[in-house]
């Protein structure tokens, strides 16, 4: 006895394993795809054969390649303009990638850090957080985004920082209440109880409680950054062109829905994918963070 | 009292609380001491104020309550204590057990883990020999196979064994004093005396102080040296556990006793009838009174004082105190 508890004793802290399970494959293959995707668009000039803001103003309007008149020279056809829309969809993720991710990311952190702190703190610092919240939640999205790129004028960091401005309020109003719920736990009152500093509280026992739902909240930022993105191209308020984004091809090609649907479409359907396909990733990452949940 | 200094001494405690509906008066002049190696057991119904006494100990009372008495624990007085003082305090002095061992601990991490932080943070061991001291304090509360269980997660954990954790994290740093709120209350019948048995064994090991709360008598006797029964947010009684026990003085006590189920015993359980006082309305006289079967105009008129009763360890809050032998427990 006495020398197998030494010898038990003896090893190391072990890490989280992990192993993969069957039910983890549904979310492993949208991971794998939206990070293909993701890659594949930012290693755009490594591969594609095309330039996107090619014109060629003889060959406009040709339709993709599994429709009659189609060919494999343009896989997915041409635009308007001409320009290859397989390449201008592979281009456009760029922008969106990026304003989904960052925005996202960066409004999380700051959403995450000010809830935690108006739930841990209470009191005048929460008053006053939570007062901001509801003011922000009150103005319409589209009329801050307009006034914001008619005074700063219309770029891809504008966008970023307007989605920024807008999309910490959903995180800072969830994190708000549930820090909320884990102060009122005994693992919270434990760890006050053995003197622990209140930065290390938050950080080690409200934290990682409370990130299950909030990285829900960011799968759904992500998506919904990608298709706010989309609407203030589509309205002129985006990245100027010929910078091709998935909202500025659909706002150019809604002319032409009757006689060459696929310019519209083809970005259209890239947004709905990456949005499944982030939201697919967020629901599975979510339920493997969870250590209760039946993994 | 004694001659020496005890290790902790609660002297006339009020606190109060301001609400929306006024104020709460939730402990009100209660004053209990507790030597090292003894255990103070304090029984009472919930609301009787019983839990804010030991918050107050702890140094864990909400910013708005309010505090008169005083309290001293080696000299130090908690209630006094800010910033990085109360941290210390708690961390040094007084360990915490909880009710409910299932929202005690983090379910983010293992049970090793949490208490192998405890150490990181307050001794600045390196990652290894906390978990090596953290393995061998599992031992310590009786745990077997604690490398095993060291690796797993709160919920991968019976009721009882994660109680067993939640005392090894309030034993960590060898605390002189440790405090339990109903420590036994959300456990099964069958793992209550084995985490009593577990807590006596290391006031002894340890040469702790422990003030354990509970409103189970039976719990209350099977390991008090003291007991103090509160009713009200005062004290009504006050002495050793054999004399409140076997020959309780107070008729809240005689009361208490006679509505605790007894193996064995075909009589009926008096339920005490009524309810216990609102702690928002103080009425004059003897806060037991409306629900006393031998309550007199007197104790209408005047709060009884504590006072020693004859022939006993114990004090009374009772115009009519006197020791009534009760059948064994």
């Amino acid at each position: 006895m006495a020398t197998e508890l030494a010898a038990s004793t003896a090893t190391a802290p072990k890490e989280r394993r992990f192993v993969i399970r069957r039910r983890d494959i549904g979310g492993l293959i949208a991971a794998i795809l939206t990070a293909t995707a993701i890659i594949a668009s930012f290693t755009a000039d490594l591969w594609l054969p095309v330039d996107p803001n090619l014109q060629d103003l003889l060959g406009r309007l040709a339709p993709p390649f599994f429709l009659e008149g189609g060919s494999t020279v343009h896989v997915l056809g041409t635009d308007e303009l001409g320009r290859d829309l397989f390449a201008r969809t592979v281009v456009g993720g760029q922008v969106s990638f990026i304003v989904g991710l960052t925005v996202a990311t960066v409004a999380g952190v700051i959403g995450i850090a000010l809830g935690v702190l108006a739930g841990y703190r209470r009191g005048f610092m929460e008053t006053l957080i939570m007062r901001f919240v509801d003011v922000q939640t009150a103005f319409p999205f589209l009329v801050i985004a307009i006034a914001i790129v008619s005074i700063v004028g219309a770029s891809l960091r504008t966008i970023i920082v307007t989605l920024i401005i807008y999309q910490w309020v959903p995180f800072a109003r969830l994190a708000h209440a549930k820090t909320l719920t884990v102060k009122q736990l005994d693992y919270y009152r434990a760890a006050v109880a053995i003197g622990r500093k209140d930065l290390g509280i938050a950080l080690r026992h409200v934290v990682p409680n409370i990130l299950p739902p909030l990285l829900v909240i960011w799968t759904f930022i992500v998506a919904r950054s990608i298709l706010a993105e989309a609407a203030m191209s589509f309205l002129g308020l985006g990245v100027p062109p010929p910078t091709p984004t998935w909202g500025g091809m659909l706002s150019g090609g809604r002319g032409y829905l009757d006689s060459a649907w696929w310019i519209p479409i083809i970005p259209g359907v890239a947004v709905t994918l990456v949005v499944i396909g982030v939201n697919v990733v967020g629901d599975w990452l979510s339920k493997r963070w969870d250590p209760r949940a039946s993994y | 009292m004694p001659a020496t200094e005890p290790l902790l001494r609660v002297d006339d405690l009020h606190v109060s609380f301001p609400t929306d509906h006024g104020i709460v008066n939730a402990v009100r002049g209660i004053s209990w001491s507790v030597d090292a190696g003894e255990t103070l057991v304090i029984v009472g119904e919930s609301g009787s104020g019983k839990s804010v006494s030991i918050t107050a100990v702890a140094g864990l009372l909400p910013r708005n309550a309010m505090v008169e008495g005083s309290v001293r624990f080696q000299g130090i007085d908690p209630l006094a204590l800010k910033g990085r003082a109360l941290r210390e305090y708690r961390a040094e002095k007084v360990g915490l057990v909880f009710q409910d061992p299932l929202t005690a601990l983090n379910p983010c991490f293992t049970v090793g883990d949490q208490i192998a932080e405890i150490f990181r943070v307050h001794r600045n061991l390196d990652r290894k020999s906390a978990w090596t001291k953290a393995v061998s304090l599992l031992e310590a509360v009786q745990i077997r196979e604690p490398e095993r269980r060291a690796h797993q997660y709160p919920h991968e954990l019976s009721g009882g064994m994660r109680q067993r954790i939640v005392i090894a994290m309030a034993i960590a740093l060898e605390p002189p004093l440790l405090l339990a709120d109903e420590p036994t209350t959300a456990l099964d019948t069958s793992v209550r005396g084995e985490v009593l048995n577990i807590i006596s064994a290391l006031r002894r090991r340890m040469g702790m102080g422990v003030v354990l709360i509970t409103h189970d008598v039976g719990v209350a006797a099977a390991v008090a040296d003291r007991v103090a029964v509160m009713y009200a947010g005062q004290i009504v009684e006050i002495g050793d556990a054999e004399d409140v026990f076997r020959r309780p003085s107070h008729p809240y006590t005689r009361a208490l006793m006679a509505s605790m189920p007894r193996l064995g015993s075909t009589r009926r359980l008096e339920a005490i009838k009524g309810l216990p006082p609102s702690p928002r309305e103080i009425s004059s006289g003897c806060s037991f009174q409306p629900r006393c079967p031998i309550a007199t105009s007197r104790c209408v008129a005047d709060d009884p004082a504590l006072t020693f009763v004859e022939g006993t360890t114990v004090e009374a809050a009772c115009h009519y105190a006197g020791p009534r032998e009760e059948a064994s427990l």
